[in-house]
């Protein structure tokens, strides 16, 4: 439902980041030069980006923290209440049905800490390895006793991400870049909680572990329009393979987003984006989470037919040139359109913040 | 489909069209030393003035000529797009030499093959000591791998320019 495409945007956001944060800082666009003193241009060295000129590096380093939030209920497009979610026992003459639980997560909040290092080979050749810390929270209504409402944490390093980026063309007025990475399941997948499934510690749901538990590979291609409209679209997939050790598979993404920057001022260019994200939902299944009887899921978030979807998002930021070496960006995002194989949780908003040094 | 999905839908739409229009006008690549001399040009369009002839009539507009060459001229007009009061006084065109009647100031990125005629009375720039065109005033260097210019101050004088002395000072005079 939620993790894998937390992931897949967490991943997409510094992908963006890191590449474009480049382009910016070595000034590249005609915004850019436009915009130059005499005194900017007396200082600039005529060395592009990569190559070896005493005020460019060919390390970027980033961190960025990441907050997701998912709040409510959809079946679709259609809004279903938490009650309607929550199954009330067997004397409440409530029917059971594929569609309600006796458990139901009421707010599920998922923060993300990455590190990224990048290095630049050359002009048309970037690296970067990236690496994840992820806090997550549910907060949980039930019918079970002495489990009406309760909290399951988890926290942990997540699937670490190596990519190769590659600059396909560079003009004047655009760039595109192809970016290929692989996503290593060094996140766990055996994670544990207090459910009320059993007493004690238990296998907790799909939402709630910190990695995938195969090799995924995403891909990405971004275009960047440099000329008097800064403009950058990206268009990308995160294919996964195999099966993990738990027997199940998250589903692939594929997204589109864009990205307009307003270039106001050099030292703070706020931006907006749109994009669009579709998710498959799980294959194979962690039979751990099952319970006996004619109904074995007993939270939605432990069936995984019930993840995936579409989802249309909004996002607002602004970028601080806080020095020619670093920035601070940050960034809002509310979705616009859910469409989501429910009853699942709906995504409420999400923020970002990125502290970058780029190439 | 809901309202919302089709509003996204065709903001979405939109967005990609914007893109895949600008990418239909996107050109060569630029080297950034080039982008750096299309952006003194822009300067110098800041830092020269011009007389106006005759004085009593509007400002004439100030006509830039580029020898042809499609990035760099594709770059610079997206400067001047940007940046079109570079020139506080007047309206600035930008057209290649072999095209233009008359030059306020002219490019020159290689020897040209022949006499231009157009360039009688502009302000000459060349991109390197290693073109070569008569009454040059501006000629640009690299030194220390960051790109200068010299001006040519006999051939400058020439054309009853006034060159400020931010930009006098940042020259190597000749």
């Amino acid at each position: 439902m939620n993790l894998g495409k937390f992931r897949h945007g967490l991943w997409a956001l510094t992908s963006l980041g890191l590449i474009y944060s480049g382009s910016g800082f070595a000034q590249s666009t005609p915004s850019e030069f436009a915009e130059m003193s005499l005194t900017d241009l007396f200082a600039q060295s005529i060395n592009e980006v990569g190559s070896s000129s005493p005020d460019q590096s060919p390390w970027s380093v980033a961190i960025q923290r990441s907050s997701v939030e998912f709040k409510g209920y959809l079946d679709g497009d259609d809004r279903v209440s938490d009650d309607e979610v929550l199954w009330s026992g067997p004397n409440s003459g409530e029917l059971r049905t594929d569609k309600n639980f006796p458990v139901v997560p009421g707010k599920i909040v998922q923060t993300a800490y990455l590190l990224s290092v990048g290095y630049a080979f050359n002009d048309s050749w970037r690296a970067h390895l990236t690496v994840p810390y992820l806090e997550q929270s549910t907060d949980h209504i039930s019918i079970i006793p002495n489990y009406n409402t309760f909290k399951i944490k988890t926290s942990g390093v997540g699937d670490m991400l190596v990519s190769a980026s590659y600059r396909l063309s560079d003009s004047a007025l655009s760039d595109w870049w192809l970016t290929v990475g692989l996503s290593i399941p060094t996140g766990s997948i055996d994670e544990e909680g207090d459910t009320p499934r059993a007493p004690g510690d238990q296998q907790l749901p799909y939402t709630m572990q910190l990695g995938s538990g195969t090799y995924d590979v995403p891909i990405e291609i971004n275009y960047h329009a440099k000329g008097q409209h800064d403009i950058s679209l990206a268009l990308a997939a995160t294919i996964r393979s195999g099966t993990n050790s738990r027997g199940y598979r998250l589903g692939n993404n594929y997204s589109l987003a864009g990205r307009y920057k307003f270039n106001f001022s050099k030292i703070l260019k706020p931006y907006i984006g749109l994009g669009a994200r579709y998710s498959d939902s799980i294959h194979g299944a962690d039979t751990s989470l099952l319970v006996p009887g004619a109904y074995p899921y007993p939270a939605p978030i432990t069936n995984p037919d019930l993840y995936g979807g579409i989802k249309i998002g909004a996002q607002a930021g602004i970028v601080w040139h806080m020095s020619h070496r670093y920035r601070l960006a940050a960034e809002i995002g509310k979705p616009l359109y859910q469409n989501l194989n429910g009853p699942q949780t709906k995504e409420d908003w999400q923020s970002s913040i990125l502290l970058s040094r780029p190439f | 489909m809901t309202w919302t999905l089709k509003t996204c839908s065709v903001l979405l739409t939109t967005l990609v069209l914007a893109i895949v229009l600008s990418t239909a006008s996107a050109d060569d690549a630029v080297s950034k030393q080039d982008k750096l001399k299309a952006a003194y040009l822009l300067n110098f369009l800041t830092f020269i003035e011009w007389p106006n002839t005759p004085e009593d009539k509007p400002l004439t507009p100030l006509y830039i000529c580029l020898q042809d060459s499609a990035p760099f001229d594709q770059f610079f007009r997206s400067l001047i797009n940007i940046k079109p009061g570079a020139n506080s006084k007047r309206e600035l065109y930008v057209s290649r030499l072999s095209d233009a009647t008359h030059c306020d100031l002219t490019y020159f990125h290689r020897t040209p093959s022949s006499e231009n005629s157009q360039v009688e009375g502009s302000i000459v720039v060349l991109s390197s000591d290693q073109v070569s065109q008569k009454n040059a005033a501006i000629i640009f260097y690299v030194n220390d791998n960051k790109l200068r210019f010299e001006i040519v101050m006999n051939n400058i004088r020439k054309y009853g320019v006034t060159v400020s002395s931010e930009l006098l000072k940042l020259a190597k005079l000749k």
